[in-house]
């Protein structure tokens, strides 16, 4: 991992067009402003996380059982 | 009666998947591309949307991973299952994916949970739907930053 030491109002430039600046740093927090083009995403990494959790567990689906749903809603 | 199979000409070629919830083919011609996979999936970048096979009118589909026969979802667009995402939403969706084609669908993959007895149900990840561009068959799965949007919802 490539460390580098910033301070408020700093910035780093990655791959010549994002741009990820240190807008405030308080109490154990760190606030983050990001510039980059369109095509590009920016989540929290916990968010990001969650939702490869949930595409996971969308394939563990059973047949039977939403056979058994499914009828129960009269389709 | 499944649409894509219904439409499909003896010289058209289509790919056939033995799935756990029956046969279904999927036209080659409209295969979906998804050049970022699906999160967690990065390497399934071809897909097939289908009926659910045995069903007419069922707003479930399938969405059958083309690159690995074992990865297929369920899917479905939100306002058939009483479900919404809201236009400001899905206009920052578009405008994210640079998507400007007016011919764009938006899906929500399902997930059912279950007791393994007769307790079913299936919830919808709205909050990271899958945005398709008609035009270009480009798929992406698109995460909503705001909140109130969450990946079970009760359908």
């Amino acid at each position: 991992m490539l460390l580098i030491t910033r301070r408020e109002d700093e910035s780093v430039i990655i791959n010549e067009q994002i741009e990820v600046k240190i807008l405030e740093v308080k109490g154990g927090r760190v606030k983050l402003g990001f510039d980059y083009p369109k095509g590009n995403t920016v989540y929290r990494k916990e968010l990001f996380l969650k939702i490869q959790e949930e595409n996971r567990g969308a394939l563990n689906i059973n047949a039977e059982s939403l056979n058994k749903l499914l009828g129960q809603k009269g389709e | 009666m499944q649409p894509q199979t219904a439409q499909l000409a003896p010289t058209q070629n289509a790919l056939e998947f033995s799935t756990r919830f029956g046969d279904i083919r999927l036209r080659e011609d409209r295969l979906l591309s998804f050049p970022h996979g699906i999160l967690g999936f990065p390497a399934c970048t071809v897909f097939g949307l289908c009926q659910m096979p045995g069903t007419e009118n069922s707003p479930i589909m399938l969405l059958q991973s083309v690159n690995d026969p074992e990865i297929i979802f369920l899917v479905a667009d939100p306002s058939m299952i009483g479900l919404t995402i809201e236009d400001e939403e899905k206009e920052r969706a578009m405008d994210e994916l640079k998507i400007t084609s007016g011919n764009v669908q938006f899906l929500t993959i399902l997930t059912l949970h279950s007791d393994g007895g007769d307790n079913n149900h299936l919830t919808a990840n709205l909050r990271a739907p899958l945005v398709i561009d008609s035009a270009s068959r480009e798929g992406y799965q698109h995460i909503i930053l705001n909140p109130t949007y969450t990946t079970q919802h009760k359908v």
